[in-house]
């Protein structure tokens, strides 16, 4: 279930940004290049089956939404039926609205909290530093089903079980230490004399991290942005432990539901995972251009 | 338009480096100061104390008299060019140049009208609606410039504003910064490591040395009257030529290796300190433009190997060489366009370089023994010990303490 959801976004996208650039560096001597140089052919071939690879569950997923049970055991024959079938078991529409709400408020949450973390990191020097940077920095290693439980209790004390809000702060907390990181680097990279510059222009911290800043953090708010929405998208665990009305689900868990019924129709499955791929594969093509720069910044000038 | 003090500055890093020793300096209202020194000097550790970027650890800075010590940068109303420019890189030239005026919330066409004049004033008109990325080095150190003087500040500080340019738009731009200045009639405190630059702009100009400040006067003054052996050897290019010689026991004439530069009555009297130094060693400084081809029967005449000639158009620098040994000097490295070769400077007796800038028309070869005149009158004595300059005051005394080599 989850690794379908896995495999769906998470891999094909990175392979995508892999291609992009190949594509940009190679353009059009790719031909004379692989003629001349045995290590590009092997690299090349490589690069091929590790496409087809990737793109196979792609492919087999939109091939197989298109047919009907029988269709799909006889592996031939095309029908649209599965998909109806799919919109009449699952509210899909609310499902995905649900998972966009909970995605926008946690990255939102976490953008804010990592890039002025982060900037606090990089730019403002006060003791202790180090240590509570290695203390959020160490966080990043507790998994989520150790404190999953815990947090369940707590939630449900406050009386935010079933309430958006839970999931909402749950995945900021989740995400924000690694965004965080992100930040903090991104902004060490920035030249002290920008910081310095606007300051004596007369601002003050705050107008120089709003206006200096998080102006020119965009690469890197945009790979956190991406690096959060698939994690947030695609993840079940949590967003099934919390949102437990019918009404509230996400598209994931709505999936996860459909499939654990005791008809399973593997084509309307296929139909529902290629609609909670799309958002993540959309979000990742808009991005993707910062996306590279942004994990590659630091590395040339 | 306001005055800078700094009283006794002292500036210890965290790491324990004491980069600024008890500075005091005063820049008068509307006077541009040239802060000079070699790399590491601590140059930059005192501008931007007095911009309020680095912690004074102890001493007081006042602007226009108030103590800005615990003051932050904003609120000292001052406006910094930095050596890489630090330009907004998302923003266009006119943003840039208005960044500063946003916070005052003056109407939008005063500011626009504002940055139209500054980049008018800089030449900068046709590249407002341009990026950073999109412009030369020297358009990038125009808005530099632009961004401070839109504001009005107090005061400019500037950290080596023109060394990321080529040579001949740096001597452009030198008078073109000092041009803004006089006008503006804001005071300035710039940073260069370059003496000529530093000569040619400075209303004053002070020499920094190993965090400690060596000597603050007109540009004139200190080429004329270097306190000690590190500022003559830093003012002037090609740099002094600075040898170990001895007085006579007759206080009359110094010698200089093999060699003897008599000394006039006159020389001697615009000097008495030197009375105390007869029979005993004394460094001897001679700038290159005071030695000249020698006329026969000139009094004070060096002999030399002519080693190298180099044509400068108007002038010929040529590099002899003498048995006398050059004399130590403390921060080693010289200001620009200083030519004497490094190497043999352990003080040795081998032979010594010396540089004479003479007129084009000499007639001079290499390989040559040359005799040189020498401009007594103009001649430096520094106390080998103290390395302080030896004029009317008792030597040593209530001298700037060289740091520790
Ligand atoms: N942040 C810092 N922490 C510790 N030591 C520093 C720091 N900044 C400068 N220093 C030290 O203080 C001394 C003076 O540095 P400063 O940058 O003021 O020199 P400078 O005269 O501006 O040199 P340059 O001409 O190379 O710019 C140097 O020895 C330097 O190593
Ligand atoms: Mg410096």
């Amino acid at each position: 279930m989850t690794l379908q959801g896995e495999s769906a976004a998470t891999r094909p996208g990175i392979e995508l940004g892999g291609r992009a650039g190949a594509r940009r560096r190679g353009g059009p001597t790719l031909g004379r290049r692989l003629r001349r140089d045995p290590g590009a052919v092997i690299m090349f071939l490589v690069l091929v089956v590790v496409c087809i690879v990737m793109l196979y569950p792609f492919a087999f997923m939109i091939i197989n939404s298109l047919r009907t049970e029988t269709q799909y055991l006889n592996g031939s024959g095309f029908s649209t039926s599965s998909w109806s079938g799919l919109f009449s078991a699952l509210p899909v529409g609310s499902e995905l609205l649900n998972s966009t709400l909970i995605c926008a408020g946690s990255i939102a949450i976490i953008l804010i909290g990592s890039s002025a973390a982060g900037f606090a990191f990089a730019k403002l020097h006060y003791r202790r530093q180090n240590v509570v940077f290695l203390g959020i920095i160490g966080s990043m290693m507790i998994p989520v089903q150790s404190i999953i439980i815990p947090e369940y209790v707590n939630l449900s004390n406050v009386g935010l079980v079933n309430n958006y809000l839970a999931p909402i702060l749950v995945y900021s907390a989740l995400g924000m230490p690694f965004a965080t990181f992100l930040m903090t680097v991104f902004f060490r990279g920035l030249p002290d004399e920008l910081i310095e510059a606007a300051l004596c222009d007369g601002f003050g911290y705050v107008g120089v991290f709003w206006r200096i800043a998080v102006r020119m953090a965009a690469p890197a708010l945009a790979t956190v942005t991406v690096l959060q929405f698939i994690q947030i998208w695609d993840d079940l665990l949590v967003a099934l432990l919390l949102l437990q009305e019918p009404a509230n689900r996400t598209i994931t868990v709505g999936l996860g539901v459909l499939s654990s019924g005791r008809a399973v129709s593997i084509p309307a499955l296929m139909a529902g995972s290629l609609i909670s791929a799309l958002p993540a594969i959309i979000v990742y093509l808009i991005f993707q251009r910062y996306l590279i720069s942004g994990l590659t910044m630091g590395v040339s000038r | 338009m306001a005055t800078v003090e700094l009283d006794e500055v002292t500036k210890v890093y965290p790491n324990g480096v004491e980069a600024v020793q008890n500075v005091s300096l005063e820049i008068g209202d509307g006077e541009l100061m040239v802060l000079v020194g070699p790399s590491g000097c601590g140059k930059t550790t005192v501008l931007r104390m007095v911009a309020g970027l680095e912690e004074i650890s102890d001493g007081e800075v006042r602007i226009g008299g108030r103590v800005v010590n615990d003051v932050s940068p904003k609120d000292r109303d001052i406006a910094m060019v930095f050596q890489n420019y630090a330009l907004y890189p998302h923003m266009t030239v006119a943003q840039n140049i208005g960044f500063g005026l946003k916070m005052r919330r003056l109407p939008r066409a005063e500011v626009e009208l504002k940055v139209r004049n500054t980049a008018k004033m800089l030449g900068l008109s046709q590249w407002l609606e341009r990026k950073p990325a999109q412009l030369s080095g020297g358009q990038r150190q125009r808005v530099a410039m632009g961004r401070a003087i839109v504001r009005e500040p107090k005061v400019f500080l500037m950290d080596e504003p023109l060394s990321n340019l080529d040579a001949k738009l740096r001597v452009q731009m030198r008078a073109e910064v000092s041009r803004i200045q006089r006008r503006l009639g804001v005071s300035m405190l710039y940073v260069t490591h370059d003496q000529t630059e530093a000569m040619t702009m400075g209303d004053r100009v002070a020499v920094l040395l190993g965090g400690v400040l060596q000597q603050c006067a007109a540009p004139q003054e200190l080429y004329e009257r270097p306190i000690n052996i590190f500022v003559a050897a830093f003012i002037g290019s090609p740099a002094m030529n600075l040898y170990e010689g001895a007085l006579t026991p007759e206080g009359t004439a110094v010698s200089l290796g093999s060699q003897r530069l008599e000394l006039s009555e006159e020389v001697r009297r615009a000097r008495p300190a030197l009375a105390a130094y007869r029979g005993k060693g004394v460094v001897v400084g001679i700038r290159p433009e005071h030695i000249s081809a020698a006329a026969p029967g000139d009094a004070a005449a060096l002999q030399g190997d002519v080693e190298l000639l180099e044509a400068l158009g108007s002038e010929l620098l040529v590099h002899f060489s003498l048995d006398a040994p050059f004399a130590e000097v403390l921060g080693a490295a010289t200001g620009s366009g200083g030519s004497q070769p490094e190497g043999d400077d352990s003080g040795s007796t081998a032979s010594a370089w010396g540089v004479a800038r003479v007129d084009s028309g000499t007639r001079i070869r290499v390989g040559e023994r040359a005799s040189f005149a020498v401009r007594a009158g103009s001649m430096h004595f520094f106390d080998p010990h103290t390395s302080m300059a030896i004029w009317d005051e008792t030597p040593g005394s209530g001298g700037v303490p060289m740091p520790a080599s």
